[in-house]
């Protein structure tokens, strides 16, 4: 395919996402809506603002999100969530296009090029360095939950001049697992392999140190507060691992507040195993999540009327017809569709039932909420999101 | 070494018929830039592995790029010239083990931000004019959800589009024996390779010699094989999905157990990959059945094809993590229906990478159902037709 019938066929898709986000939430264009609209955050009137990332590791498709066949599957992201924000209908990733690697980009507001399946710091300061050096916060205000192994070290980067000013790292599984272990020591062994956490690799499982398992029941007992028995038994209750991030999530927001908070959820990259039904039931969760998340921060003191809240897959997935690929299943070919995705933005100053079209950047989410909450980030290689700040 | 340096006893390592190729075809391998050489040399190395579809149409693709003039022929590479690679690169043995070259340039173009440029090149380099020798009639049929009970009036929404959805197609005791029958229906000398039947579970009775079979419950000992090494693999230590796939590769049919499933060598080597390449093939049963029918219109190119999806391993969820005696593989054969739904319209466009559409003949049946689609060349696309239709009036009146 020519560079030519590539931007033909980008024009043809940015149609076509307009078109179905129109139809879909009767959400109206930017540009028809005043750009003058005060922040939240004007000098004099505002709280400390917080900010929540929401990323979904494993990318999600139009077909089966805001195209006609996929409104079924997000109910409450369409009715409830995007009337309530702005939509970035084209947020183009051209870094690599694997999930670990591509949420350190999110994180540092550059495309970083490291091994995306060994895990390791990343090369440029994360947003949590940023935020903590720049407003002189503690280790407390800053935290990431994430459900795959690979994101331990997401927290840190290697960059010199941010030494010892990241952000704390929960891993949900990491810490059932060891919870689990330290009840039922026998049983550890017959659960292991369900706690499947890179659909990439189709038995890869946490692997517990005794240090391991016991740096995790240190966050379960000081940081969340939680005693073994009460998480595992609240875990019961659970459905799947996005479910337990979001529960992880409101205990650490109702126990520690923190300011800025990053969690990644990963059930719907079940689609590496081929199961269509289970990729889309998993994209369905991530919805319910997403609502239910946003209650959450309406109905905490601490959190409501300051709190953004910013939801962005990761990437896409790959094209039914690409013959490099194989449909939903990947993200291997590099397509148009599998590097294309989505931002929904929510909170003060943001404007509502808003849909921007032009293309942005999953980088550019760094330098956005610098800019929100009055930190300087000189590393990133994004710009700021002029309809959020 | 650059491939302007291959000679002819560059592939002494190679097996018999992958060096006869190499050697007939050396004038070429020697200008194309080092960036796509290891890319045909993959293809090459295994040649003796290859069914004879396959070898027939990577031959056809080299005659093609043998016949264009040098000015287009280079203008084709060009892209490839274009791209930068590590000094170190070309040093590396990418004529002994061009599969390994291949997954470091890979991981190199991404981090260089230069994998879109490749992947336009390699899409021009392999636009090869199609066959113009007749094309062959192809007939696939796709049977789905077994042992699923509730309705699905979405199911095969995106193939409705193609064809004739009949929602009342007779399914009867016979169907199985009649959907077999239909494949034999063209019988005569059946070249090799040329009809197939996958089964997601135990297959339906059928007779032996008239076609290759794979089937779930038969391919079991490789799959938990090959399931059984890569979970040595996650338990010895870091790597990853790449890692993994290179510690798979070489498996040999004797290691991988398909020597006890087949004494065909070709067979051995395909059934062998379908665990090692597929992603959660060794896992359900629908990602398998989805994989094995995309690898065998791509490589072995059959005529006729009977693809049968069974429920899948329901997925295990964190409340199993509480009671070891719900431990146990319980199949989903709700979920499984939806695999294989969308499974059935991926095998549908795996089909017409081969084949011209006036020249298939494409069944989606709900077993046990009345509701299926039928595309061919005769069958009105979007059509629905409700009456009472058996199979065979079926296919005389639309296929």
């Amino acid at each position: 395919m020519s560079s030519s019938s590539d931007a033909f066929a980008s024009l043809l898709r940015s149609q076509t996402r307009r078109e179905f986000l129109r139809l879909a939430a009767g959400t109206v264009a930017a540009t028809a809506v005043s750009t003058l609209v005060p922040s939240a955050f004007a000098a004099g009137t505002r709280p400390q603002p917080r900010s929540v990332v929401v990323t979904f590791g494993g990318g999600a498709r139009d077909e089966e999100t805001f195209a006609v066949e996929g409104q079924q599957n997000i109910p409450h992201l369409l009715g409830e969530l995007i009337p309530q924000g702005t939509f970035f209908t084209q947020v183009v990733n051209r870094g690599i296009l694997g999930h670990y690697v591509a949420t350190a980009g999110i994180v540092t507001g550059c495309y970083e090029t490291f091994d995306n399946f060994i895990a390791q710091p990343t090369g440029n300061p994360t947003l949590f360095e940023y935020f903590r050096r720049g407003l002189s916060r503690p280790m407390d205000d800053a935290w990431v939950i994430a459900p795959s192994n690979g994101f331990q070290q997401i927290g840190f980067s290697r960059h010199g001049g941010y030494q010892g000013q990241g952000a704390g790292v929960i891993l949900p599984k990491q810490l059932l697992a060891a919870a689990v272990g330290k009840q039922h020591p026998q049983s550890l062994v017959d659960y292991e392999h369900l706690l499947q956490d890179n659909y990439e690799m189709p038995v890869y499982r946490p692997a517990l140190s005794q240090s391991d398992g016991e740096l995790h029941l240190e966050q379960l007992a000081s940081t969340l507060r939680f005693s073994v028995e009460d998480f595992t038994r609240d875990a019961r209750a659970l459905d799947s691992a996005d479910a337990l991030s979001l529960s992880i999530a409101r205990r650490l927001m109702a126990q520690v507040s923190p300011s800025l908070l990053l969690i990644t959820l990963h059930d719907m990259d079940v689609a590496h195993a081929g199961a269509f039904s289970l990729y889309v039931d998993a994209i369905q969760r991530a919805d319910r999540i997403c609502g239910e998340l946003w209650t959450t921060i309406q109905t905490m003191p601490e959190y409501k009327d300051r709190t953004g809240l910013f939801i962005m897959p990761d990437f896409g997935r790959d094209a039914d017809g690409d013959p490099g690929g194989n449909g939903f299943q990947h993200h291997r070919t590099g397509s148009a569709m599998a590097r294309t995705t989505w931002l929904l933005a929510l909170g003060p100053g943001i404007r509502q039932n808003v849909t921007v079209d032009r293309a942005i950047q999953p980088i550019d989410l760094v330098p956005t909420i610098g800019k929100r909450h009055g930190f300087e980030t000189p590393y990133v290689k994004g710009a700021p999101i002029a309809e959020l700040v | 070494m650059t491939p302007d340096q291959l000679t002819d006893a560059s592939f002494a390592g190679y097996s018999p018929q992958a060096r006869q190729f190499a050697i007939a075809h050396l004038r070429l391998l020697q200008q194309l830039p080092i960036a796509v050489a290891p890319a045909f040399l993959r293809e090459i190395i295994v040649f003796d592995l290859r069914f004879p579809a396959e070898r027939r149409t990577f031959e056809r693709q080299c005659v093609w790029l043998e016949s264009l003039t040098p000015e287009q022929r280079a203008r084709l590479l060009a892209p490839f010239r274009q791209i930068s690679m590590p000094a170190g690169m070309a040093a590396k043995d990418w004529v002994g083990s061009p599969q390994a070259f291949l997954e470091e340039l890979t991981a190199y173009l991404w981090s260089s931000s230069q994998i879109d440029a490749y992947r336009r090149a390699a899409q021009d380099l392999l636009a090869a004019p199609l066959d113009e020798t007749q094309q062959k009639d192809r007939l696939v049929i796709v049977v789905v959800g077994k042992d699923a009970t509730a309705s699905s009036p979405q199911l095969f929404r995106k193939l409705a589009r193609h064809g004739v959805t009949l929602h009342n197609l007779q399914w009867t005791p016979e169907t199985p024996r009649q959907l077999h029958a239909t494949l034999r229906k063209d019988a005569g000398a059946v070249a090799p390779y040329t009809r197939w039947y996958i089964d997601g579970g135990e297959p339906w009775p059928h007779d032996t010699t008239s076609v290759d079979l794979l089937s779930y419950a038969q391919l079991r000992p490789v799959r938990e094989n090959v399931l059984e090494r890569m979970n040595r693999f996650t338990q010895s230590g870091p790597g990853g999905a790449e890692a993994m796939r290179r510690m798979l590769e070489g498996l040999h049919p004797a290691e991988s157990g398909a020597d006890t499933v087949t004494s065909d060598p070709l067979m051995q080597h395909f059934i062998t990959m379908l665990f090692v390449e597929g992603s959660g093939t060794q896992i359900y049963s629908t990602s398998y059945v989805q994989w094995a029918a995309r690898e065998t219109l791509r490589r072995a190119q059959p005529e006729q094809l009977l693809v049968r999806f069974a429920p899948r391993q329901r997925q295990r969820t964190l409340n199993q993590l509480f009671d070891a005696a719900t431990n146990v593989e319980v199949p989903d054969p709700e979920g499984s229906l939806r695999d294989a739904d969308i499974s059935a319209y991926y095998i549908l466009l795996d089909l017409l990478r081969i084949a011209d559409p006036a020249h298939i003949t494409f069944l989606a049946w709900r077993e046990n159902h009345g509701h299926a689609v039928l595309i061919s060349p005769r069958a009105p696309a979007g059509h629905v037709d409700d009456s009472p239709i058996d199979l065979t009036t079926a296919f005389t009146k639309y296929a």
